[in-house]
């Protein structure tokens, strides 16, 4: 690799600032479950397992 | 011919409005690479190495672009998060043996997955993800295939094209891919329906379209960083699509009114966190050029580019061409059923109205369809050697 | 113009609406309500091919016209035992696309215009157009397709028409992204185009010369 390419790399670099665990986590989770994001990961994984009560009748996996 | 400077240093300079040795040469090849390189679709999606390889086979019969698209689609179709959750879907979600396929390369296609705006915001995505109503299929998938395509496969493919692009020091088009809002929110409720409440609810829409930005931007910018943004040339940019935004589609006022705000959110969220935003448009955008001047507005130079379809290129360059680095336009039909002779004189014409100063890559149209002629793709890039030197 | 189709071109539903009642309301002949309903959708795919509206304009004039006529309809019925339709057309996405945008709205174009439309979907094998041109009788094809791969797949379909002895039957015309930019004759059919307006107004013409 060229030394200027590593150059333009190495300052990219230096200038990324990707998303945290945390944030993508909090992103994530205001996507999966809208406004009951908040309590939904705080007590995470346990509150998990309510997901069921999200899907309203005739949507549920388990349902024919 | 001897080239002075390296590929990334060519691009670099096209995206930072400056003249390199010659005009960077880029058309977006997707499945192309799997049918010149001798693979079938399956092989594509689910073996890298062979893919990469296949990469090297096909540039050596369609000619070698100063990058090539890692097809970041593939991954997001095999998992199931955020366009993923779309994907699986809006997909005609057949992974064929050959190519050419029997049936369809996979591809989008709009349908009401949403019912009620208000009630996705309140719910979530997660009822929509394994809802029985929606996406049949996702239920034939095992839960380890979906453990390992959501997060160990993503890592297996990127030191594929890591190693790729080592060795043949051919930088990639993307890291990381998003959608605009508007445009996923049109997919999830088909276009029919989305036509009336654009008329009915504008409101709702907006809405919806904040809502799923910001997940759309990291999710793109967490893939990038998976791709190596910062180590390997080209993974630190993010494709924008932006495909049904403009005319025909919609009108210039939707487009403003709809579009612009968080197409423009989106860029400055992926440039403000120090990567870069290719954004790829459909349809002819030449009569919103006037709002599109503004997307590098309050940003550092170099890190916009503007992908056309169907734009006006010329017209493009004098309205943009002090702002934002711009991409296209080789039409789909030509490569496919032009001569080489028609495409050399497109290609020229190209050169000739937006190299001026840089800020220009010569690209094809949307992608290079995979039945291109060979031939016809090969004269593009010895067009950008014969006529774009600077 | 009236004021119907004034309010249509207009895309004003309420306007529309408030229209169709008043007429219905003092009598007007259900038939000139429905007529001047469709001018106004006339105009818009007018302007539709001027680059004064776009697709999305296009869709909300005609279900607009579609929530007009659903009122103007049943009085139609009860005023004229037979009504006739302009003509029959068949119409799909060829074998290996999926695109149903396009399609789409040319097919719901078309209805409002007075057409009856059969709707086949989308990646329509030739075959099934063989056999349902056989069953439905229609005098006109739509064959729609986004993909460049679409193209020679539409010249199949043509030929498996032709094979089948029904190709003198019916006027073929192909709709897409890039059908329009290829010659017409390389695929053996009537007439190609991008823009949804102009395959509509083509289509009007040959039933006019029926």
């Amino acid at each position: 690799m060229k030394e200027r390419v590593k150059q333009i790399l190495e300052e990219t670099k230096r200038g990324l600032k990707p998303p945290t665990n945390e944030e993508m986590n909090e992103v994530t989770a205001k996507w999966l479950f809208g406004k009951h994001a908040g309590k939904m990961l705080k007590y995470a994984p346990w509150s998990f397992v309510l997901l069921k009560i999200l899907w309203k009748k005739g949507e549920g996996p388990w349902e024919n | 011919m001897k080239e002075s400077l390296s590929r990334y240093e060519r691009i670099e300079a096209a995206w930072n409005l400056e003249e390199a040795d010659r005009v960077p040469v880029s058309p977006l090849n997707c499945y192309i690479l799997a049918y010149q390189g001798g693979i079938s679709i399956r092989e594509m999606f689910h073996e890298p190495e062979k893919f990469t390889e296949a990469v090297v086979k096909a540039r050596e019969k369609i000619g070698e672009g100063d990058q090539e698209d890692p097809n970041i689609t593939t991954l997001d179709h095999l998992s199931l998060r955020p366009k993923s959750g779309w994907d699986q879907v809006t997909l005609d979600w057949r992974i064929w043996d050959q190519f050419p396929p029997e049936g369809n390369i996979p591809s989008f296609f709009e349908k009401c997955i949403i019912e009620d705006y208000d009630d996705v915001m309140e719910r979530g995505f997660s009822t929509l993800l394994f809802n029985k109503k929606i996406g049949k299929d996702v239920f034939n998938r095992s839960l380890e295939d979906f453990l390992y395509y959501e997060f160990e496969y993503p890592e297996i493919y990127a030191k594929a094209w890591r190693k790729f692009v080592e060795e043949h020091e051919v930088p990639l088009i993307m890291g990381g891919r998003a959608t605009i809002p508007f445009e996923l929110v049109l997919y999830y409720r088909g276009f029919a329906k989305f036509v009336q409440d654009i008329f009915e609810q504008p409101d709702k829409v907006k809405d919806m379209c904040e809502f799923v930005l910001e997940h759309e931007i990291l999710n793109a910018l967490k893939q990038a960083m998976i791709m190596g943004a910062g180590e390997v040339p080209g993974a630190e940019k993010i494709f924008f699509q932006a495909g049904v935004v403009g005319p025909p589609y919609i009108s210039p006022e939707v487009f403003e009114e709809f579009v612009w705000p968080t197409l423009k959110k989106g860029v400055d969220m992926i440039v403000k966190r120090g990567f870069k935003a290719h954004v790829h448009t459909d349809g002819d955008m030449t009569p919103v050029l006037p709002v599109l001047k503004d997307i590098t507005k309050g940003l550092p130079k170099g890190k916009v580019l503007l992908d056309f379809e169907k734009t006006d290129m010329k017209k493009a360059k004098e309205v943009l061409g002090d702002k934002v680095c711009i991409w296209g336009n080789v039409p789909a039909s030509l490569l496919c059923y032009g001569t080489p002779t028609e495409v050399e004189e497109y290609c020229q014409k190209l050169i000739n109205d937006c190299a001026e100063g840089g800020g220009f890559i010569l690209a094809t149209e949307c992608e290079t369809p995979w039945n291109a002629k060979p031939e016809n793709v090969r004269v593009m890039i010895d067009s950008a050697i014969k006529y774009g030197q600077y | 113009m009236g004021k119907l189709s004034e309010a249509i071109v207009a895309l004003n539903k309420e306007r529309v609406l408030g229209a169709v009642k008043a007429g219905i309301k003092s009598n007007t002949d259900p038939i000139q309500l429905i007529e001047e309903a469709r001018e106004g959708l006339e105009r818009v795919g007018e302007e539709f091919e001027k680059g004064n509206y776009f697709l999305m304009e296009l869709m909300r004039a005609a279900q607009i016209f579609k929530e007009a006529a659903s009122l103007i309809n049943p009085k139609i019925q009860e005023c004229y035992e037979d009504v006739t339709m302009k003509g029959k057309v068949l119409i799909g996405t060829v074998s290996g696309d999926v695109h149903d945008l396009g399609k789409g709205i040319v097919a719901t174009l078309l209805k409002c215009r007075g057409f009856e439309v059969i709707d086949l979907g989308v990646d329509i094998p030739e075959q099934v157009f063989v056999e349902k041109i056989k069953e439905h009788d229609p005098q006109v094809v739509g064959m729609s397709g986004l993909l460049t791969t679409s193209i020679p797949v539409m010249g199949k379909t043509v030929k498996a028409i032709e094979e089948a002895g029904l190709r003198g039957r019916v006027k073929v015309i192909v709709g897409g992204g890039v059908v329009g930019e290829v010659p017409t004759s390389d695929i053996g059919v009537d007439h190609a185009t991008s823009n949804a307006n102009e395959g509509i107004r083509v289509i009007e013409d040959w039933m006019k010369k029926e």
